[in-house]
């Protein structure tokens, strides 16, 4: 009996559109990018980027939410992959690298934004132009709410509430990007639906959703 | 329901970026971009240095180490030593004689490094040797305030150095309050920046102190404490030593306002409890902090505890390494050989981890830090022997039920015994995982288990 594939979580809901299928031109993949990245040839620097923007722009846009800094992120994502490409071990593995490189540099970019947010506290202190929650026609109230609850959790309690509930990626996975055990990211999770839950409640655009009104 | 709803909004948020993604189209500026950064990358690997041929690389290392003998040789006139001068009118100070505090101001003597020695009133020093990058002081009596610039040195050269009556302060680079009362021969030092180390008075192995440690000692009793300068007070009876206002022992005249000195941190505490010297005789309530117990901390190692705690691990074990991993992990306190064990973890590597966790257990045997390296074995295991980990965790569950690891030990069991697979053994880590943490993060796990894992005949 395979007793750890019986415990593993169950998939979510496949109708809900959560991550497209990204088609590969035919002929090419993930391995030969690699080889030609490290070969040195420049087309493949922009092959990387066409076959996996949308993937890393996903990945940040689940953490982060709509930002205007997250063209920015998607750059420094891939610049820093080509420069780290020696160290990549697996070519095949090289989109959950770069989900990977996505969620570090994600999680630097929050932490940077919650530390200038004590500087606040300083006299003399300008408050910089923020990147503020995006507005678009795309997103509702819930989502622009949503993300301003996630704005008040730890750091790696928010990027670990982002990849599960909104990115819907498996435990493990989740595990695995953020570079804990797997009983860690279950603890890290709990608390962070309890907080997300506790805090969701002052938020009417929320209680709607979290108390049975939309869902 | 919660759970489900939470999921719902969780999707709701996706499907809506979603549709903002299908509008945002890839970056044609990015493209280009990326296109030059391989390109670049390329290059830059192309001109690496070890294409050279050996002539492009022999011949600026021959000239580099020519320039190095010259400048080793002449360094007496290209690198000339220190200059002091003394009190407030600056008058230059003359290498060994006596300058005096009046019994109302302080006297500095400021070096031409930077470094500044203040005597407090009535104190009494004097400056017997420089160099480059140090000098020798001697404190005759009373109290001094130094603040070392650091400096490299280059080989015989003279380095910081404070002989205060029998005991001798060598510095690297600190800021400290010294005082010595020759009539009572009390020796007193708080350490608030840095590292010194500190010998003398018939003590043969030197003593190594660093930020927020102190000593108060005595040649006539043979009494020496050495413990965090914040507990100091409390053990000795002794005010720190730039407050000593009106402590025979140490003050010989008032003490004006506060420098303004950086407030002390508080140490960590060595706890070994082997006590063989001669504070044991005279100050019992002293012994488990004297550091003849507690072998020397060097000043580099002290630096890779800073470097630790500021996660740079793997800078911190580089720096661990340099100073000894194996001396830091026989003379280092439970909580710094704790701190070695996870640095080296983190750093990747496990083998020294687990020598220095497995010196936890060896020397602070029943201690709450042994327990906490039961449970870091146990997490170095994991991965190489999965026998050995759920030896440790249980071993860490034995010895510490309620500690705050205890539910991670239970959900590392848990999870060891998934993969193990043998289903009688996993049943019964289910049951004593749901007795000990029926709400714990693999209870719903741990009830399938039970549910569909079926008993063994």
């Amino acid at each position: 009996m395979d007793v750890a594939k019986q415990l593993r979580p169950r998939a979510t809901d496949a109708s809900v559109p959560r991550a497209s299928v990204i088609r590969l031109p035919l002929g090419e993949s993930d391995v030969a990018v690699v080889a030609a990245i490290r070969s040195g040839e420049r087309a493949a620097g922009a092959a990387l980027y066409d076959r996996h923007h949308t993937y890393v722009r996903r990945v940040l846009l689940r953490v982060i939410g709509p930002d205007g800094a997250i063209e920015d992120l998607v750059q420094d994502v891939f610049v820093a992959a080509i420069e780290a490409i020696d160290r990549l071990e697996e070519p095949t593995a090289l989109r959950s690298w770069l989900a990977g490189i996505s969620v570090n540099l994600a999680r630097v970019e929050l932490r940077r934004r919650s530390r200038g947010a004590w500087l606040r506290f300083l006299p003399g202190y300008v408050l910089p132009e923020v990147a503020a929650v995006v507005s678009t026609p795309e997103l509702d109230e819930a989502v622009r709410a949503s993300y301003h609850v996630m704005n008040r959790l730890q750091v790696d309690d928010r990027i670990a509430f982002a990849l599960r509930f909104i990115e819907g990626m498996e435990l493990t996975e989740v595990a695995s990007l953020c570079g804990t055990s797997l009983a860690t990211i279950k603890r890290r999770l709990a608390g962070a639906r309890k907080k997300f839950e506790s805090m969701a409640g002052t938020y009417p655009e929320l209680s709607q959703w979290l108390d049975g009104g939309v869902a | 329901m919660k759970r489900d709803r939470l999921e719902a909004l969780g999707e709701h948020i996706a499907a809506q970026q979603e549709q903002l993604l299908a509008r945002i189209p890839g970056s044609e500026t990015t493209r280009r971009k990326l296109a030059e950064r391989v390109a670049l990358r390329a290059e830059s690997r192309s001109a690496r240095p070890w294409v050279m041929s050996y002539w492009r690389l022999w011949v600026p290392m021959a000239a580099l180490a020519a320039v190095a003998l010259a400048l080793f040789g002449a360094r007496g006139v290209l690198f000339p030593a220190l200059e002091f001068r003394v009190g407030q009118a600056e008058q230059p100070g003359v290498l060994r004689d006596w300058v005096n505090a009046t019994s109302t101001e302080r006297l500095p003597i400021q070096f031409s490094d930077g470094t500044r020695v203040e005597l407090e009133p009535d104190a009494r020093a004097r400056v017997v040797a420089v160099s480059r990058a140090g000098a020798e002081v001697v404190l005759e009596a009373g109290r001094a305030h130094f603040d070392v610039e650091k400096a490299k040195r280059l080989p015989g050269e003279q380095a910081w150095k404070v002989d205060v009556g029998p005991f001798v302060v060598e510095v690297k680079g600190t800021t400290f309050d010294v005082g010595w009362d020759p009539r009572q021969e009390q020796f007193a030092l708080d350490l608030l920046e840095g590292a010194v180390t500190v010998r003398g008075c018939g003590r043969d192995a030197p003593v190594d102190v660093v930020a927020g440690q102190g000593i108060r000692a005595s040649c006539k009793d043979g009494s020496w404490i050495f413990a965090p300068v914040a507990e100091l007070a409390a053990l000795t009876g002794q005010p720190r030593v730039a407050d000593a206002e009106g402590d025979a022992s140490l003050a010989q005249g008032p003490v004006g306002a506060p420098r303004g000195s950086a407030p002390i941190p508080a140490a960590p505490i060595p706890t070994q409890s082997a006590a063989t010297d001669r504070t044991e005789t005279h100050r019992p309530e002293a012994v488990v902090r004297a550091p003849a117990m507690v072998p020397t901390v060097s000043a580099a190692a002290a630096g890779w505890r800073d470097v630790a705690r500021a996660g740079h691990h793997a800078k911190a074990f580089e720096l661990a390494s340099a100073a000894g991993f194996d001396a830091e992990c026989e003379r280092s306190g439970a909580p710094d050989v704790l701190l070695l064990g996870d640095i080296a973890r983190l750093s990747g590597h496990s083998e020294r981890a687990i020598q220095a966790y497995g010196a936890v257990r060896k020397r602070f045997g029943g201690t709450t830090s042994a327990a906490r390296a039961a449970f870091a074995l146990g997490r170095s295991s994991v991965g190489s022997d999965r026998g050995a980990a759920e030896r440790w965790f249980e071993t860490y569950l034995s010895e510490e039920p309620r500690g705050p690891f205890a539910q991670a030990a239970s959900d590392w069991l848990f999870e060891l015994a998934v993969k193990n697979g043998n289903p009688e053994r996993l049943r019964a880590r289910a049951r004593s995982y749901l007795d000990s943490s029926p709400n714990g993060p693999h209870a719903a796990d741990a009830r399938r288990v039970l549910e569909h894992v079926p008993e063994q005949p």
